[in-house]
This record gives C-alpha cells, structure tokens and sequence, in this order.
C-alpha cells in the first residue's frame, strides 16, 4: 500500500513539475522517485512529450462520464439507488402504457406523407454504395490512365501488369536511373500494388502513393499521403522508407500500416510485424522504433513530437481485409471513416459526434443504409435524414 | 491532491455513504482509472467494466479507508489485479503475444510507472482546462484536428488571433517542458 500511495503523490508531483508549479514537497518526491531503481527519464519525457499530452487530453474530453455514470453498477448499491429501482420500475410501467397508446396514434397519423419520406431517405443512403471511384495512374511522363478495366496494356511498357484492383511491377525492365509512377485512389476505392522488388501496398480511400518503378537505387522510398498498408520484402542492403511530409519510417522487412492524411491533426504507424524506426526528416535525433505487434506512434507535425502506445491492431489494419473494426472510437471517428470509403458529404451536431462511441465490425462492402442502422441499435440517439446531396445526422431525443 | 477529497467532513460523508459524495468522487476518477486500465488491456471495453466493478468493490468497504491516498490506492491495486487475472483467463492472446510481454506487465515496476504517468497526465489535462477561457477553447478544438480557419469561424475570432492564442499556449508548455528536460540532465550529471 505504502508503494502505491507514494507513486500516486510521485505522479502529482511530476505533474506539478511539467507545468512549473512545484513546491519544495514535490522536489522532494521527483528526486526520491529519480534516486530510485530503474530508467526514469524514458517515462519522464513520455509524460512531458506534446503530443503524448494531445493524446491524454482528447482521451479526457471525449470521455462520455455522465454515461458511465448512467450505466454505473456501483449505484445499485446505495440506499438511493434501491430506493430508485423500484420507482424506475413504476415509472417503465406508466411509460410503456402511454408509448402504447401513443404508438397506435402515431401510426394512423404516420400513414400519409411522412412516413413515405422516411422510407425515401433510407432508399437513398441505400443507395451509396462503395466502389464508385476509379484509381488514377500517373506514369513518369505525367500521363493518366484510368484504372476500370480488368485487364490492360500500356505500349511500349514492360513489366507492368494492370488489373481493376492490382497493379504489379516487374524488375525486367534494366532502365537504370530514377523513375516515379503515381498512384491516386480517390474516395471510395482501394488498390493493391506490387513493387518491383517484391513489396506489397494496399491503398485505402483517399489516397497518394509515389513510388519507385525499378528496384535499382541504393535505397527504395516512397510518398505517402493517405492511408497505406505495407508488407515490405526482406533487403538488408537497401532500406525502404515511407515519407508523408517530414515524416519517415524506414525499415528493412516487415508489415505496418501509416494513416497519413492531410488535414488530420496526427500521423499514425501501426506495427504488424518486424520493427520500424519512426523519424522526422532533418531531425536525426527524434526518431523512435517500433519494435512489438501492436505499438503505435502518433507524430504531431506542429511539433514535431512521435508519442508511442499500445493498441489493438486489429482495429487499424481491418480495412485491408475489407473490414471495419471500431473498438471505443468516436462517433466522429466512424463516421469520417465511413464517408471516405461511401463517399458521402454530412452535416452533423457535434454534441453528437464526440459524445458517443461505438464499438463493433461490418464488412465493407455492407450496404450504408444497414451499417448506420447497427451504429443506431448501439443506443445512439440520432435520426438521419438526406438533403442537397448530404446525409444529415440529427441527435433525437425521443 | 486537490481541494474537496483531502476534507475530512467530504470523506466522513462518503464514508457514511452519501450518494452525492459518491458521484463526485466518480466523475473525478472513472475517466482516469480507465485510462490507467489501458495500460493493460489496451483500448478494450472490460477497462470500463473492470472499473465499474472497482466501484462496487470500493463501496463494500468504503468504512476501512484511512484517507483518499488510501482510496486511490485500493482502486489501483484492485484494478491492476483485476487486468492481469483478465490476461491470464482471456483469449486475448493476439493482443498480448508472447509470454515474455505478460511477464513485462506483471511486473510491479510497470504497476509503479503506469500509476505515475496517469496522475500527472490526469494534472496537466486539467491545468489545461484552466486554461483562459478563449485560450481554452481554442487548445480543445485544435486538439479535435480544427484547421485555423475553422477555429477562427467556430469561435467568431480572426485567424491571427488563433495563432495567437495556440502560439503562447504551446510555449508555456514548451517552456515548463524544455525547464523540466533541464532538471533531467542536471540530476542525471550529478547522480
């Protein structure tokens, strides 16, 4: 006991600290806490790290506490709260007569125009559907091909084999110099490649990769804005980097996902398999490694700060296999999710959007219209209704 | 710790088992209990359960706390417990792999580091909330990834006034960070 109540004022203290109200007893704690066993700086800059306080703060201000309290199981056991069962009781009883009876108005009432507005809103949402948007390919010479055909030829190409969904690169070609082909996936696709040197990369919606077409430069880069999933061939020789902007990951041989996107506050590398050392261009002594299935890194590009934590994996790397895994994300998060692959616009209350949170999967070739309707049976309070071409997300508050 | 959970009359009542004491306590400490549960479990949903079941725990034997210090302590050592036995039983083997990792986290080191980080980030969010009101809201909606623009057209001020604000509340961080990399060094040369 006596351990832990000195960690907890040692953490009062180091907080105190990184915000420069300390006082003599807090001075004391730090360096008792420094003066003990163990790496101590490693935490310290990871608790006065920007971005990691970013994380912290979000993480507290998204935090639904009137719905914990709500659902708190502790409350069954206070005298109020026996009290308060048995009045609850009464009161559903009451409620569900005059739902009855409210219903069975409602429904003769319903009968006329409004409920065949209803009925048309979901036939719209319904009707996005994924899959909509064509990748674009760019060839070094800047000439565009669509890619919608199952098969296709480029002339005077070799060792380019061009599907609707693939696309892959053979080292035949013994062209030495520097050439760049450019991949653009726009909202409501996906893509697969295969490098020339053996690499493979999934692009999510939304998405930019640049890329080297023949494995003979010393090293093998790539850019990245977007989202990517990487399986990067085994070559100690040549390192393969991912930049995004002035961030880079380098690495020999292994599997990450980066979701790098313009506008979103952070960049995340999700690791899979391997290691992968996270870095900032001209800045050698920021980088971080990732080195264990499941650690995480958020590089804040405003400061230049890479926070690490552990997460689930899953729930990063699931759109590849055509899933989508939420596990305690914001509304927010879903549903900007959702609108990248759907492609659809919204409008919505963020009095909603960052107040609940969902956990669950659906497949992403789901109808719309059903995976709203199962984001909904979760007990988040909203309508949805569709107008100048955008669903609108209402909080009910029925 | 600060202000109404180090007052005996507070604690006395909480003791005597006022529901309203009990609801302040539990706004103050959920959010930061499952954070600190995160650090086992990861973003799953049994953090807030095992909490939630903290809660239950706490309120059996609220009677035998000397002090909050006390009370904190029993909800971490009930909730790390609580976390390992969940490992241990679970299948969460894909999330956790190897055997090696479920030592690292058993480990009372990881226990000690895990409490530290939470209670000071736990003071610097709300040394953040007392923030000035403008200054504030600007912080929380640059947190949310709100561009300048849309910031600026939210809070019905212009952009530079933005920039302003976000600009002296990163260097007042920055600030009391670069003083406390200062201390490191310094206590580290020593050492």
């Amino acid at each position: 006991m006596k351990k832990i109540i000195e960690a907890i004022k040692t953490g009062e203290s180091v907080g105190r600290k990184v915000l420069g109200r300390s006082e003599e007893e807090d001075e004391r704690n730090v360096s008792a806490w420094e003066a003990s066993a163990g790496k101590k700086d490693e935490l310290f800059q990871k608790i006065s790290d920007t971005g990691f306080i970013q994380e912290k703060a979000l993480y507290y201000k998204n935090f639904d506490i009137a719905k914990a309290w709500r659902e708190a199981k502790v409350r069954e056991h206070t005298g109020r709260g026996r009290r308060m069962a048995v009045r609850r009781w009464m009161a559903w009883g009451a409620a569900a007569v005059i739902v009855l009876f409210v219903s069975v108005a409602m429904f003769w009432m319903m009968r006329g125009e409004q409920a065949v507005e209803r009925v048309d809103v979901h036939k719209t949402i319904a009707r996005i559907v994924p899959g909509r948007g064509v990748p674009v390919l760019f060839l070094e010479d800047n000439t565009s091909i669509e890619l919608s055909a199952e098969v296709q030829m480029i002339e005077g190409k070799q060792g380019i084999e061009i599907g609707k969904k693939t696309i892959s690169y053979t080292s035949v070609r013994a062209k030495v110099g520097r050439v760049y082909n450019r991949l653009v996936v726009p909202k409501g696709a996906e893509y697969h490649l295969v490098l020339a040197d053996g690499s493979e990369i999934w692009l999510n919606s939304e998405s930019t990769l640049r890329y080297f077409v023949n494995d003979t430069d010393a090293e093998r880069v790539v850019y990245l804005q977007g989202e990517a999933y990487f399986k990067i061939a085994k070559n100690e020789k040549k390192p393969f980097k991912v930049i995004s902007g002035d961030h880079v990951v380098k690495v020999l041989g292994t599997e990450f996902n980066i979701n790098a996107y313009a506008g979103e506050s952070l960049i995340y590398t999700t690791l899979l398999e391997g290691s992968v050392d996270v870095g900032v261009l001209d800045s050698p002594g920021g980088h971080q490694v990732l080195s264990e299935r499941g650690r995480q890194s958020a590089y804040n590009p405003t400061n230049k700060g890479i926070s690490i934590r552990r997460v689930d994996p899953r729930v990063y790397t699931a759109w590849k296999d055509g899933y989508f895994v939420f596990n305690y994300s914001t509304l927010r998060e879903v549903i900007h999710q959702l609108s990248r692959w759907y492609d659809f616009d919204y409008e919505a209350d963020d009095s909603i959007l960052d107040h609940y949170h969902f956990s669950g999967e659906f497949k992403r070739f789901d109808n719309l219209d059903s995976v709203l309707e199962i984001i909904r049976s979760t007990g988040i309070p909203f309508a949805l209704d569709y107008r100048d071409g955008k669903i609108i997300i209402r909080r009910n508050n029925v | 710790m600060e202000g109404k959970f180090t007052d005996e009359a507070f604690f006395q009542k909480l003791q005597e088992g006022d529901e309203g004491k009990l609801k302040e306590l539990f706004n103050d400490f959920f959010a930061l209990f499952v954070a600190f549960a995160r650090n086992y479990l990861g973003q799953d949903d049994t953090c807030e359960d095992i909490v939630q079941d903290t809660f239950v725990a706490f309120w059996e034997q609220r009677a035998s706390f000397k002090n909050i210090y006390y009370v904190k302590a029993f909800f971490y050592k009930t909730i790390r417990h609580k976390c390992l036995n969940y490992i241990r039983h679970q299948k969460i083997t894909s999330r956790h792999a190897s055997e090696e990792q479920k030592n690292d986290l058993a480990d009372k080191s990881y226990f000690i580091d895990a409490i530290i980080q939470e209670e000071a980030s736990r003071m610097i969010y709300e040394e953040i909330l007392k923030l000035s009101n403008m200054g504030r809201q600007v912080m929380l909606l640059a947190l949310d990834g709100c561009s300048n623009d849309e910031i600026a057209e939210k809070l019905g001020i212009s952009v530079n006034t933005v920039r302003t604000h976000k600009a002296r509340t990163y260097q007042y961080l920055r600030e009391r960070l670069g003083e406390l990399r200062i201390l490191l060094l310094v206590l580290f040369s020593t050492y």
